[in-house]
């Protein structure tokens, strides 16, 4: 019968086993008294702020379509990515800015041959950053965290050979990169806009997941490390705040944040923040928790923060740099910060949750209609230049996800 | 020199611009998505599409939301308002704060061999077609809205008012009904305080207007003859005596001695007053006029009644006479006892003899203020305004009649007789093609055969064929009789059309059924004025050619307008519901859509 699943006795002692293996790993100890002692001292609580001086606060976001179209052997991809800016007001919470003239849109045709894929990499790298591929490599900083890192050195056009390019077919890698290229493209216009932010936030992490690697690098490690570089230069404080922290007893920092705010069990505790330990500057580290993942990441300092009790715990990431200058000595600047932040989370479309990063999804989000006319578009042009209609197909249906 | 898609597309682009765009359509329906604008229901949008050959298609709102954009869920937001103390709803770029508008398509233009022709909404525009809205003010939109439209809106017709786009009329896109409508059938529809007087005003006016655009050579049509009822006495003066505008008397006055003469005399006004300014006349009817038919339009009668009413009016009594048109002075004179030795009468019972007498009695003197007795033995001549007044509007003529000191039932009677007249005429005038058969005809017509002692309508046959056969009523061009296709589209205005048009009332016939059905073809047409639908008889109903609906009372009559309606109001119902004073929804069977009009202030118009 099509669906059905056999239970069979064999599959059910199968089921028995992987319960049994994960609740072994759950009860695994993760913290020591000392490391819950240092964790609830460093417990900040911030106040619920409903007023702000004046500042501006931009969000960015991407979307698209990844792949939107095969034809042959060639992948069609729809890259996109968009921010807003918002400035405090005493009437409206926030008020929008005009920013970016349109979304970081990108049509970018992959063939699976290499050289001719490697051109169209480079060609999209330089169209979504909005500078040439060597400039940002040059002018990030990714080379230096690389080198402290240990994964060495190279020139630029080492790394540029040497930058990882999926393959066409790759279409979960290839959209991850052009999602993120398309991201933190619109991120560094928005940087060396005329606005002057105090805060850029995006939603994602500050992860470099190649920099401890001798060869390899990812083209969008070095726009992200481009971006903080051009915060810092023009003031504008790059920040990246994410659901998905990659940790796990999240359930027990909690518990530990109610005890050191006196909160009552069964109530969430809300505005508080907790700096993760950074081996350089703390004498106390949570490897319990974190094990062998790289947290904070190189170059950024990272934070779990709860802004409200009806959002979640996040993870809420800053270039190590504009923190060493701002806040690593200034408690008092660092609490302001997410007062800041907290201020901004208040629209009533996205309550908990700062909302010019929430306005940014919405403007770049593409729905499935759109993707459809985007698809069709595409189509009609080829089209009028004589390609044959038939041989397109819809990659999510080519690939049996529908 | 129509212009082409594309200077009718710059022309759109050249004002607003793109207003929104289209999201979804299906054959009831499209939904537009466009910039946080000032719009209201009834709102018109042009989308310019290029599927296929080049066509506009207008789209009319029906309903609108405030949407913000991409926003998922407003329960959410409104939650969080209530429950989250110090929120705040930012305030985005105006391009975020969007609406969206749903409603019909009314129909497309399409280029067709060098000109624009409108079609029934059997298409739908591309996917994400540019939207642009029809701002009445702007006279490029004006300029496309009139070209598109073209075939819609008429020319060279009878103006009723501006094309509403939302809630202004746009100056410049005329909507007028062709001449002919008024042999059509017309229903004028509308609760008290909806702007009928205005609207009726704004028609008459036309009509005299094109009248004397006819007369001078300027239009080539018939010219039109309308009996307009005016239960208000407004429409002579409208608001003079108040020191406001003057009405139809107004425009008169103004016409030259030649204009006079052939736009306006006899008479265009009528009243049972006494009075002397030129054109007005004094209004009275004989009893020579009525027939035992016309009583049935306005009196409650049983079939004897009726059935003793035609008996004696067209059988012979003792001397082999019939009664013919001296039947009620005869009838109040007839005693018990002569009833009983008369043939007409020596078999019916007594009190459907007195029955109908009794319906008679508001024609005696005393009892009502135009009908003049009618017996020539005894000296009482035929005296009537009828022979004059059908002369009149056989010659293109506005009629006023001021009935407002007259009852509802003189004024039926008024109207009764007047179309039954014309419809007696207009059907003898087709049954023959020489002078000499003419007479005959409408001798026999009128039941008038002196030859064999049958009397009929004696008087008004005698008066009728003078008028004729000196020229007055032109129905003889030479030696030849002239086609009805030459002589004026006749409108007979039935006010307070329920009284008469009831399903009850015309149970027994009716001049206006027989009119409603057959007029068309004699050019002869009724309209029929009313503050609700549902009251009329269906088949009357049935037989409009135009409507003009106005603000209506209730759901139940808004529903019945829509069903009756000659144009599908699909999607009309809501603009029925909103509908302000002096605007009204025209629908007829010789337009494709349905088109919302503004009459303009009378008051306020050259």
């Amino acid at each position: 019968m099509p669906g059905h699943i056999p239970i069979s006795g064999l599959f059910n002692q199968k089921l028995a086993d992987l319960a049994q293996e994960m609740v072994s790993w759950e009860i695994k100890p993760r913290l020591d008294e000392e490391t819950e002692n240092n964790i609830r001292n460093n417990i900040v609580e911030f106040s619920h702020t409903t007023s702000a001086e004046n500042f501006c606060m931009a969000g960015v976001d991407g979307s698209g379509d990844y792949p939107s179209l095969s034809y042959a052997d060639s992948f069609v991809y729809v890259a996109t990515a968009s921010g807003t800016v918002y400035r405090t007001d005493n009437l409206h919470g926030l008020v929008e800015l005009e920013c970016l003239s349109g979304p970081n849109l990108e049509l970018i045709w992959l063939p699976e041959g290499s050289k001719k894929a490697t051109d169209q990499w480079l060609k999209a790298f330089e169209s979504l950053s909005g500078i040439p591929v060597n400039q940002v490599i040059e002018e990030s900083d990714y080379r230096q965290l690389r080198s402290l890192a240990g994964g060495g050195s190279m020139t630029v056009d080492e790394i540029i050979k040497d930058l990882i390019l999926p393959p066409a077919s790759d279409t979960a890698n290839c959209g991850i990169q052009l999602r993120t290229m398309a991201e933190w493209g619109a991120a560094l216009r928005i940087i060396e806009s005329k606005h002057s932010c105090r805060y850029l936030i995006m939603d994602t992490t500050m992860s470099l997941p190649f920099v401890k690697n001798k060869s390899g690098s990812l083209f969008f490690e070095h726009l992200k490390r481009l971006c903080c570089v051009k915060g810092r230069e023009r003031g504008v404080g790059v920040y990246t705040l994410s659901k998905s922290h990659s940790l796990p007893s999240l359930e027990l920092i909690e518990s530990l944040a109610q005890e050191a705010l006196g909160v009552k069990d069964g109530s969430i505790s809300e505005h508080w923040y907790l700096r993760l330990p950074i081996f350089d500057v703390d004498d106390w580290d949570i490897k319990g928790i974190i094990e062998d993942r790289q947290i904070p990441p190189i170059g950024a300092v990272s934070y779990l923060i709860r802004l409200h009790k009806n959002t979640p715990l996040m993870r809420l990431d800053v270039d190590r740099e504009w923190w060493e200058e701002r806040y690593k000595n200034d408690p008092i600047a660092e609490r302001k910060m997410f007062e800041d932040i907290d201020y901004c989370g208040h629209d009533q479309r996205a309550y908990g949750y700062p909302f010019p990063v929430k306005a940014g999804h919405d403007r770049t989000r593409i729905s499935r209609a759109e993707r459809l006319v985007i698809k069709n578009q595409i189509i009609d042009a080829a089209v009028a230049q004589g390609m044959k209609r038939s041989l397109f197909k819809d990659a999510s249906t080519a690939t049996g996800h529908v | 020199m129509n212009p082409t898609f594309s200077q009718l597309l710059e022309l759109l682009q050249q004002s607003e611009g793109r207003f929104g765009v289209l999201a979804e359509s299906n054959t009831q329906q499209l939904t537009v998505i466009a910039r946080n604008t000032d719009v209201s229901v009834g709102d018109l949008f042009l989308l310019p599409c290029k599927r296929g050959p080049e066509r506009f298609y207008i789209f009319r709102t029906t309903e609108y939301a405030n949407v913000l954009n991409r926003s998922i869920d407003l329960g959410d937001v409104a939650r969080n308002k209530l429950t989250m103390p110090n929120s705040y709803l930012s305030k985005d770029l105006e391009e975020e704060n969007l609406i969206q508008l749903k409603g019909i398509v009314l129909g497309y233009s399409e280029w067709e061999t060098e000109c624009w022709t409108f079609h029934r909404p059997r298409r739908l525009p591309e996917h994400l077609t540019d939207v642009y809205h029809v701002d009445g003010s702007d006279p490029n939109i004006a300029e496309v809205i009139r070209t598109l439209l073209a075939g819609q809106l008429g020319q060279d017709g009878l103006f009723l008012g501006n094309l509403l786009a939302g809630e202004n009329a746009m100056p410049g896109v005329e909507v007028q009904l062709p001449a002919f409508a008024l042999s059509h059938h017309i229903g004028l529809f509308g609760r008290t305080g909806c702007g009928k007087s205005n609207q009726m005003m704004v028609f008459l006016k036309s009509i005299l207007e094109h009248n004397r655009l006819v007369s001078e050579g300027k239009r080539n049509d018939q010219s039109c003859s309308i009996l307009a009822i005016d239960p208000h006495d407004e429409f002579q003066t409208w608001h003079a005596r108040s020191g406001g505008k003057d009405g139809i008397r107004g425009i008169i006055k103004d016409y030259d001695p030649d204009q006079t003469e052939k736009l306006v005399e006899p008479f265009y006004y009528l009243t049972s007053r006494k009075v002397s300014d030129p054109g007005e006349q004094e209004m009275f009817l004989s009893w020579a006029d009525v027939t035992p038919q016309d009583l049935v339009s306005v009196v409650e009668m049983t079939d004897q009644q009726l059935q003793f009413a035609h008996r004696f009016f067209s059988q012979p009594d003792n001397s082999a006479q019939s009664a013919g048109d001296r039947w009620i002075s005869n009838l109040f004179d007839l005693s018990r006892e002569a009833a009983e030795n008369d043939p007409r009468s020596a078999d019916v019972h007594p009190g459907t003899v007195d029955g109908v007498k009794r319906r008679l009695s508001f024609l005696q003197t005393g009892n009502n203020r135009i009908f003049r007795r009618y017996n020539p033995d005894i000296g009482q001549n035929y005296e009537s305004i009828l022979p004059d007044l059908i002369m009149s509007l056989e010659r293109g003529r506005l009629v006023i009649v001021d009935t407002t000191l007259i009852s509802e039932i003189e004024q039926f009677m008024l109207t009764t007789i007047t179309a039954r007249v014309l419809f007696t005429l207009r059907k003898a005038l087709r049954s023959t093609d020489t002078p000499q058969r003419l007479e005959q005809e409408i001798r026999s017509a009128l039941a008038n055969d002196p030859q064999n002692g049958i009397r009929g309508m004696e008087a008004l046959a005698d008066q009728l064929i003078e008028r004729i056969e000196d020229g007055r009523i032109p129905y003889l061009k030479g030696d030849n009789v002239c086609s009805t296709e030459d002589l004026p589209y006749i409108n007979v205005v039935i006010e307070e059309a329920p009284s008469v048009l009831n399903p009850e009332r015309i149970r027994f016939g009716s001049v206006f059924r027989d009119i409603s059905r057959q007029g068309r073809k004699f050019g002869i047409g009724l309209t029929l004025v009313s503050q609700q639908v549902t009251a009329i008889d269906q088949g009357i109903l049935t037989q409009l050619n135009t409507e003009i609906t106005m603000a209506l009372g209730n759901e139940e009559e808004r529903r019945a307008a829509v069903r009756n309606a000659s144009t599908d109001l699909t999607g009309f119902e809501r603009e029925l519901q909103v509908m302000g004073k002096g605007q009204a929804l025209i629908t007829a069977s010789y337009k494709d859509v349905p088109l919302p009009v503004l009459a303009p202030d009378f008051d306020k118009i050259d």
